[in-house]
Parts: C-alpha cells; structure tokens; sequence
C-alpha cells in the first residue's frame, strides 16, 4: 500500500469520471464492497454489455466474483491481475485495479491530446449548410429502406436457401470427386502460366516492330525537311524585272517630290511679293494724295500773293502753316525708305536660288515705279530657272 | 479581483505534478512524478530541466530555504523535497542532491521550512510529525498518531514559529514545540483533511479536505468561513505571502478567495487535481502543479481600490486604469514590468512594479516620479499625510517623500520583516509605530524625521496588540495611537509623551476594526455589535465624563458578522462586510466642521454652529476642545449646554483666579492632572497653594514634604492633619508627623492669618 498508489489512483478515477468520490483512506482497512463496486465499473467501462455476477455477500460468491473479473480482464484487455491481491481488498488491490485504470486514463488522455490538436471550430447556426445535411439524411433514408427493403426479400429468399446451403455443407466429400477437381485446377492454372509466358515472348517482337515504325517516320520527317528547304531557295522568273521597275519608280518619286517642293517655295515667294506689292502700292497712292495737297497749297499761296497788298496782316501767318506742314512730311517718308530696304534684304538671304543676282535694287521716293519693274523682271528669270 | 490563468499547450511533465515551490526570484520548480525537476521562468516563459531523480523515487512535497532570514542568502539556494519512499533531500538550486536523511516510514508528505529557516518539519504516512534541524538532524518526534495509523497529509509552521499545525484524518491539530503544552484539537472538517495552511500575517488558519470544502479558522479554532461543498475534494490551499487572500485547487478548479472566505474568482481550468499551491513573494502570481502533468500560472488582476472621487483598476499586469467619477475621464497607465502593489490616498497613487516606485500626484496622471526601488517584494504601501511607507519582506522599511525622497529606513534589532504588514504598522507624518514582530505585546516608537526609536526600550502593553493606527492631525507632541489588543480592548495612548505609558487610556472594550478620518482627529470602529464614531478621542486625557458623550453610534446590525472598516474619508465611511462586499454609511458632517473651526480658534463660529446642530455629542466635544485649548468661555457655554452644571461652576471660578499660575494650575486640576497642577504651582513659586492642594487631596506626606523642603506652613500641614484624624478618630500613625507634632506647636489663629497673608500677597502679584 502506498501513498504515491493510491494518489494516483484516486486522481485517475476522478479523470475517468468514476461517480463517487474515492478517498484516500478508503483502502486503509479491507473494503471490498468498494473494489467490487470499482471492478464492476472498469469491466462496464470495456465492455457495456458484460453479465457479471452482482453477489459478494458469501466468501463463495466474492471468490467467484474476483475470478470473473481477472479472467474477463485477461482475455478482454491482456492484463494479468494478481486475484489474490485482489480479494484482500486494500491497498494492494489499489495496485492491481492501477493497472486497468493507467491504461483507461492514458487512452483518456491521448484521445484528449488529440482532440486538443483540432482546431475547435464553434458551431455555426447556418441554416443554408444544414438544408444540404437534409436532403442528404433523406436521400440516405431513402436509401435504407430501399436497402431494407432488399434486405428483406433476400431474407425470405434465405429460407430457400438455407437448405440448399445446408445440403450442400452436408453432403460428403469424395476423395476421387476432389482430386479430379484439384487436377483440373492445375492444368487451367498451368495453361494460363503458359499463356502468360507467350505473351513475354511477343512483348520483344513488338517492341522491334515499334522501333522499326519509329525509324520509318523519322526518315520521312526528314526528307520532308529537305523539300523545304529547296523550294524556299527558287527564285521566281519576273523578280528582275520588278526589282528594276521598283527602282524607276524609286527616282521618279524623287523627282515628283523635288519639283513639289520647288513648286510650293515659289508659290509661297509669291504669295509674299503679292503682299509687298500691295504694300507698295498704298504707300504710293498716300505719297500722290500728299503731293496732290501741297500743290493745291502751293496754288493757294500763289493765289493769295495776288492779294498781298489787301490783306498784308495775314502773311505771317501764312508762313508759320507752312514750316508746321513741311515737317511731318520730311519724317514721314524718312520712315518708309527704311523699312523697305529691310524687307529686300529679307527676301535675298531667303532665296537660295538668288544668291547669284548681284544688283540690289535700293531706291528713292521718286523712282519707285521703276523698281517695282525690276522686281517682276527677277520673278521671271527665277520661273525659268527651275 | 480575480486570476488570469496561463496553461502551457503540452504537459511539461509526464506524470503528475506533486510539488511547485517558488524561488527568490521569478524562478519556480516543480517536481513530477516521472522524476523530472524542472525550472520555469515566468519572464521569458522558458522551461529547462534541472534534474532527474532516481528510478522508484518520486517526489511528494518541497519547500525553498526561507530567503529572508538575515545574513544567510547563500544558504536560500536550496530546497528541501521529500519523496514517498521516506527520505527528504537537500537539493542546492541546480539539482545536486546535498544530503539525504531516512525520515519516515512510508511516504514523506508533507514538508515545511520554519519562518526563520532553523528547523524543518516532516510530516509523514506513518503519521509521525517530526522536527530537524536545518542540516537535517533529528530534534524531536512531535506526534505520534498510532491509534488510527493514519498518515497526516499536511503540516505548518504557526506564525512564530513556536506552533505545529498539522492535520489527522479529519481532526486539526495545533501543537506547540515545547513537549510540556498541550496541543489544541478539534474536528474540522467530514472528510479526510488534504492541505492545511496558516498565514503568518492574519495568523488565520485554511483547510480543504476531502468534504469537497475549504474552511477558514482563527487560530483558536473557531470557524470563520466554510464553503459549499465543490464537486470534487479540494486538494491544495495557500496563504498568498501578504496574507491578504489565498487560492484554492481542486480537480479542474482554481478559487481565489479573499482572506475571509468569500471567493473572488473561479476558474475551471483543464488541469486534474491541482495537488499543490505555491506564491510568488510578491503575491502577485500564484503556481499550481496538476494531475494531468502542466503547471498552472494564474496571476492576480482586476484588483480596484478607490479613494474618493478616483477608482484605480488593475487592468491587466501591466496596465493600470484610472477613473475619475466625477469628471468621468479615463486614463491608462502602462508599465515596464508586473505591478506588485499599489495605494491611493492623500492626493497621491503610489504603484510599485516589480523594479520601480512611481508616485503619480491625482491632479496630473502624466508624469510620475519614478525611482529605482532597493527591494523586489513589496508586500505593503502605507500613505500618510507627506509621506509614505513601503514595506518589503526581504529588505524591510523604507519611508519616502511625496518627492521620491528616501526619509528614513527604520528598524529595530530582531526585525522579521516577513511578518510586517498592514495591521502591525502605523503611520503617520512624523511618527511611525511596529509592533515587535517576536512579541506582539511590544511595540517600538520611530521619529520619522530622524529614523530612530523615541525610547531605548520598546513600549508594552498588557496583552498582544492586533491593530494600530495613528492619528494624522494636531501637534507632533501629542500624536495618539489608537490600538486593539488580544482582548478587543480599544486603547489610546500619547505616544510621543515623555512618559507614554502615563498616557494610556482606555476608550472601549469588544472593538474589531479602527479607522482614523482622513481630516480630522474623528475615531470610527465596530464596537460590539455597533458602529462607534468618537467626535474628539482626545477627550480622554481631559475629561473622561466626555468621553462617552462626546460618541455616536449606530447598529452595525446592516454589516453583517465581523464586518472590516475600509475607509472613513469625509462624512462617508465604508466597510467591507465578511461575504466581501462594500457598505457604506453616513457620518454627520457637523462634527468636521467644529474641528475646522477649533483649529482656526474661530470659537463663536464653534459655539455658534453647535447651537445650530443643538447635538450632545457636538457640544461634548466642543467642551473638550475648548478646554484643552484652556478658552473658558466657550468651555463654559459647552458645559452649560450639556448640563454639567459643576464643571460650569468650577470654571467659572477658575475664571475669577487672576493669578495666571494658579489659573493654569486650576485647568489642570480640572483635567484631574494633579501633578502637572502642583508642577504650574511650585514653578509659579504659589508654595501655599501647592501644599494645600495636596492637603485637599489627602496626600499628606507630600504637603509636609513640600512645606518641610520651603520651610513654610508645617504647622498649616499639621494643623489640617489633626483636624482630620479627629473628625475621623483615627491615631496617628506616620512616625514623621509625631515627630513633627512635637517640635511645633499648632495655633489655629496664627495659620489663619498666615493663609489670609498668602492670599493677600497672591492678589497683590
């Protein structure tokens, strides 16, 4: 008996989830209304169904009950128990009883090890995952009375059956009958054996044959490869010709190309003297309304010398309007001779074609006609040139 | 309050867990039985296996070398385990088996150091309880249970180390050390006691047994607690180290209950029996080893204390919360490390972690003062006014500012500061008072300023003393320390008197708790059976007739048995009641604002309002404090008031006495001083009036002393010493008044004239 014995034994039971409480000091004097109670436990415990003796009134009855039990645990679970010790009731018996429940309580814990290891999903109240789980439980109810349906008429077929079955058991056997049957069973089998070697045999035909039909193909493939090649090599009988057709296209493209260049720098020369020319033709007609008005002026003063001697307080006068009148005339045509030399020069560094007309036209007020002829003079050498 | 349970995934042990024992540090061992030591370290969560014990050996129960027994630090690196085939062993801290002894026949089971780490106790199957010396010497066999032959599952140590306690079947057992005293014995549980444990600090006793129920006794034996039965039998119980709770273990169950039994927490952890309890030093983590092979940590939190408007929280180990109610703002502080204690009052949170101190101040939770803190274990924080008090159990006392100024650290030679918390120190912002950890009847007086102890000697008292408190306000000089002591006795006493013990007054019998209020010099307590508020205590040591006016009580019949007083702040004062939860009650507010008056000396404004109130108590107490304050008119109106209609007379002659002397001299008297009256006199050189004050009282020797020693009045002396002996026919007696009887002659009308001289010359002074 023993401190450490009966802790354990005690802790065990509780982990198993044996109903009463058992104290440490059951075992102190022999108890074995307790140990019988116990033992009859574990062996419900492996086996629910087990029939065991309930009286231990009598020593006789104890005896028969403590046999049972090590009998039953030796052959259920291949544990030796020490009857002997069991009987006496006390500590030792906690020893013996040790074995049964060590092994419970580790099956116990391993189980829960196990359980531990799963992911403990909590249970969901998801209706739409339970209709599936219906259809499934009807289908399988279906099924099991289908089944039992089919169960049942083989069962009644069984009746039938059953005779023959048992006629057949009963019949006696014939030593002749059965080896007759045993020698027929040899020669099928060794014909098959036979068979089976035949087959090996061809399995190397075959392969020949196979590799030959690769190789086979394996030419063909190349000689098609050939081909190929050889046709991608001819050269077809116009290309000459298109080539030298291509190239003469070729330059008369570029000399399209020039002469539409050229065609539209001149048309863009053009279309700036155009503008230059209405320039120039404004300017002259201001410059003629100008001198329109200073001779109408000057035939003015000339008339109103003719009556000096009548109106002589108005003399002064007069020639005071004319320096004021002569001066903005001065400045304006100052301003026109500048601007227009500028543009000239202009147009010569612009035109490359030009660059070879040395004389540059550079020209007073009053010989302003004469230059825009000049001009137009050049246009026309420059249309020739091209 | 409650547990935070932390299992490892896996079983560390292959077998049942049958001991846990805690190391100094954060360190703790367990033993199973597949024969495994293993160490864990709570702070890196590791686990390394120290060593193996032999095959067919396994351990039953260990204890660690109490660490804090002075000097012997070394000697704190090894445990003591016994095993169930007899023996106990000494095993150093990595796993070397130092000694072996053959203790018991059959299992050891039980094992236990002594509190100061000289001798060990064995408990065994045999049901022997034998002592040994701390090398493992054989003292004594204590019991011998043979008529059952049971084994005795548990033992331990009683507070001082003098005391067994052991169980045997279902009987407790308490029995001295000393062969010649008889053991205390009595049922205590229907089922077959399993673990047995006694708190050092509250000196209560806690019992599980196989009756499914744990039990809290006192250690008289008388049942405080008894639980309802669990589902299964409770296998451990221990005490946490500052004895303010203790946790229970049954099968797949861990309690925490407070000290008085009612559980704080249930946890059904996935375990077996948890077969042993262990607590860390700082009460913070408790370690349970179990029957399917973990080891369990379950640390303390959720702890809240609250402090007037503020509630603080112990969120989670590291996480403090701070409410305040009534702006209903919250804050969170967190920590580096486990908080181990905290306190709130007077303004200031004080929260010590397991390496620091932080003083927070309630206006600004934001910047603590922090420093480093010497000790690792503090079981206690006491808060005064300007200052607070943190206890250790290793290093002792150390007394701080509000500024994280170390003031003093006060000890006495002999200190065991394991045993020092709540209810054997006082505090106040000059004054600190112990109770002698050795002998409780002993009680040792600091000057907080200086640290040393007021008096060579420790004061003592009649009985052992069970709870101190001190008051906070008034002049340093006349400090009071209000105690309990064994008897329930309620005692004040002027602590910082030159003669302290002359101070010693008792206020009332059958008084369970005390509590000082946090503003004035108000004493609450539970006074048999009825809820006690003295207004001005210090009207003992000036006229004890107002003592008993100057109370106001009310049935305490609402708090339950043995209620606790927890705070008494304002006009509010709250109790815990013994099934744990918190009641409070109404105190009148008038007495709070006399006092405040009384101290600014507005004495119209005091009378006024007791007019106001029109309440005895009030008035009482008025009287007292005005007449320690000697205003005799307002004393007079006070008295008046509450009829006392002699007193009104006397002072009313003491106001006529022009001579200040002889008025002071009077007040004494009035206070029944006696010898503080005749000491005013002799200063004040009124001869005449100190004799026949004496003479009035009878003390005849004395006035004929005095006249001897000033040469004047010895015929006054004699004359007034016949007169008596005559009126009562007595003899003569004293052979020095016959002696002086013949040298001089005694004529009635000489020594009237003499008294009528005196008078004249007293006025014209």
């Amino acid at each position: 008996m023993s401190f450490k014995d009966l802790r354990y034994f005690t802790e065990m039971m509780r982990a198993l989830g044996y109903p009463r409480q058992i104290s440490m000091e059951n075992f102190r004097q022999p108890n074995f209304p307790l140990v019988a109670e116990i033992l009859m436990w574990l062996v419900k415990r492996y086996e629910p169904n087990a029939s065991l003796p309930h009286d231990i009134d009598t020593e006789d009855d104890r005896v028969i009950f403590i046999k049972y039990v090590s009998q039953f645990m030796a052959t259920k679970t291949r544990i030796k128990l020490n009857p002997k010790k069991l009987y006496m009731a006390d500590g030792y018996s906690v020893q013996e009883m040790l074995k049964v429940v060590t092994m419970l309580y580790n099956a116990v814990k391993s189980n829960k090890a196990d359980h531990a290891n799963e992911d403990v999903t909590e249970r969901s109240f998801d209706v739409s995952n339970k209709i599936s789980e219906l259809k499934q439980a009807r289908q399988l109810a279906t099924e099991i009375t289908m089944s039992g349906a089919k169960l049942y008429e083989l069962l009644a077929v069984e009746v039938d059956l059953r005779e023959l079955r048992l006629a057949a058991v009963a019949r006696p056997l014939e030593m002749a009958q059965i080896e007759q049957g045993m020698k027929n069973k040899v020669v099928s089998i060794e014909n098959e054996i036979k068979g089976t070697q035949n087959k090996l045999d061809n399995i190397a035909n075959d392969e020949a044959n196979l590799e030959a039909k690769i190789e086979k193909k394996k030419a063909e493939l190349e000689r098609n490869n050939k081909r190929l090649k050889s046709l991608q090599n001819v050269r077809p009988a116009f290309m000459d010709e298109f080539e030298k057709l291509e190239g003469d296209l070729k330059k008369l493209y570029e000399v399209y190309m020039e002469k539409f260049r050229n065609l539209t720098y001149l048309e863009q020369i053009v279309d700036a003297y155009d503008r230059q020319q209405q320039v120039k033709v404004e300017e002259t007609e201001k410059q003629l309304r100008r001198m329109q008005e200073q001779l109408r002026e000057e035939e003015k003063k000339l008339f109103n010398q003719t009556d000096t001697f009548e109106n002589f307080a108005d003399d002064s006068d007069g020639e005071v309007k004319d320096v004021k009148s002569r001066n903005p005339r001065i400045v304006g045509a100052m301003e026109a001779s500048d601007s227009e030399s500028e543009e000239g020069s202009d147009y010569i560094s612009s035109g490359s074609e030009l660059a070879g007309e040395g004389e540059m036209p550079i020209s007073d007020d009053e010989e302003e006609e004469t230059d825009s002829e000049n001009y137009d003079d050049k246009d026309d050498s420059d249309d020739i040139d091209f | 309050m409650k547990f935070k349970v932390s299992i490892g995934k896996k079983p560390q042990h292959d077998g049942m867990v049958s001991c846990v024992g805690w190391t100094v540090g954060d360190d703790l061992f367990s033993c199973g039985d597949e024969g495994s030591i293993l160490k864990w370290n709570t702070k890196t969560g590791d686990t390394a296996a120290i060593t193996k014990l032999p095959d067919g050996v396994y351990p039953a129960d260990m204890a660690w070398f109490p660490s804090n027994v002075g000097g012997r630090q070394s000697a704190s690196e090894l445990f003591v385990l016994g095993t169930t085939d007899g023996k106990f062993h000494l095993v150093s801290k990595n796993g070397r088996f130092e000694k072996s002894v053959e203790a018991h026949n059959g299992a050891v089971i039980a094992i236990k150091w002594s509190k100061n780490g000289n001798s060990l106790v064995t408990a065994g199957e045999d049901g022997q309880v034998k002592i040994w010396s701390r090398s493992g010497m054989l003292r004594s066999t204590l019991a011998q249970v043979v008529a059952l032959g049971t084994p005795v599952y548990s033992v331990a140590w009683g507070p001082d180390s003098e005391q067994i306690l052991y169980a045997c079947g279902k009987q407790i057992i308490i029995k001295p050390l000393s062969p010649s005293a008889k053991p205390t014995q009595w049922k205590g549980h229907d089922g077959l006691i399993m673990k047995l444990d006694w708190s050092s600090v509250n000196n209560l006793i806690v019992s599980g047994a196989e009756d499914r129920k744990y039990k809290v006794w006192d250690s008289y034996g008388r049942l405080l607690f008894a639980s309802h039965p669990h589902h299964y039998p409770i296998m451990s119980v221990s005490w946490s180290p500052n004895g303010q709770m203790f946790a229970v273990g049954a099968f797949n169950t861990l309690r925490l209950c407070d000290k008085s039994g009612w559980c704080y927490s249930l946890d059904k952890p996935n375990t077996g029996s948890i077969y042993s309890l262990d607590w860390s030093r700082d009460s913070t983590l408790v370690a349970g080893g179990c029957g399917n092979g973990h080891v369990i940590f379950a640390g303390v939190v959720n702890q809240t204390i609250e402090w007037k408007h503020l509630v603080v929280t112990l969120q989670e180990e590291k996480v403090l919360l701070v409410e305040d109610v009534v702006n209903n703002t919250k804050d969170q502080l967190e920590f580096r490390d486990r908080v181990v204690k905290m306190s709130l009052g007077w303004d200031h949170l004080v929260v010590t972690t397991s390496s620091q101190c932080l003083i927070y101040s309630t206006s600004n939770w934001n910047t603590p003062l922090i420093f480093d803190l010497k000790g690792l274990t503090t079981s206690a924080i006491l808060l005064a006014r300007k200052l607070f008090l943190i206890v250790d159990s290793v290093q002792g006392l150390s007394v701080y500012s509000y500024e994280g100024r170390l003031i003093c650290s006060p000890k006495y030679s002999g200190i065991r500061t394991d045993s020092l918390n709540v209810n054997n120190i006082a505090v106040s912002s000059d004054t600190l008072v112990l109770v002698d950890s050795r002998d409780s009847r002993a009680y040792h007086v600091f000057d907080i300023n200086t640290g040393r102890e007021l008096t060579d000697k420790p004061l003592y008292h009649s009985q052992e003393l069970l709870t101190v408190a001190l008051d906070q306000y008034g002049h340093t000089n006349e400090r009071c320390l209000g105690f309990t002591d064994k008897n329930n006795d309620l005692f004040l006493i002027q602590i910082r008197h030159s003669n302290p013990l002359s101070k010693l007054k008792k206020l009332g019998g059958m008084v369970t708790t005390l509590m000082w209020h946090d503003t004035t010099n108000m004493l609450s307590a539970l006074q048999d059976g009825r809820f006690t508020v003295w207004y001005y205590p210090r009207a003992v040591y000036i006229d004890t007739e107002l003592l008993p006016q100057s109370k106001v009580y009310k049935d305490a019949g609402e708090f339950g048995k043995n209620p606790q007083i927890v705070s008494f702040l304002g006009h509010h004062c709250t109790l815990r009641r013994s099934d744990g939860s918190l009641v409070s009650t109404a105190v009148s507010p008038y007495p709070t604002i006399l006092q405040n008056y009384v101290s600014k000396t507005s004495w119209d404004d005091a009378v006024r309002l007791c007019r106001f109130v029109k309440d005895g108590a009030l008035w009482a107490s008025l009287a007292a404090m005005a007449t320690a304050a000697k205003e005799l008119n307002t004393a007079e109106i006070a008295y008046a008031a509450i009829n006392e209609t002699e007193k009104v007379e006397y002072i009313s002659y003491i106001k006529d006495i022009s001579n200040k002397a002889a008025r002071n001299a009077e007040m004494s008297l009035f206070c029944k001083q006696t010898g503080e009256a005749e000491g005013t006199l002799l200063q004040g050189g009124l001869v005449y009036r100190a004799i026949r004050l004496n003479i009035d009282l009878f003390r005849w020797n004395r006035a004929l002393e005095l006249a001897v020693k000033h040469k004047t009045h010895v015929d006054t002396v004699l004359a007034f010493r016949q007169k008596y002996l005559q009126d009562f026919g007595l003899e003569e007696s004293d052979n020095l008044f016959t002696q002086y009887s013949k040298e001089i002659a005694v004529d009635w009308t000489t020594i009237q004239n003499k008294i009528n001289m005196e008078l004249e010359n007293e006025r014209g002074k």
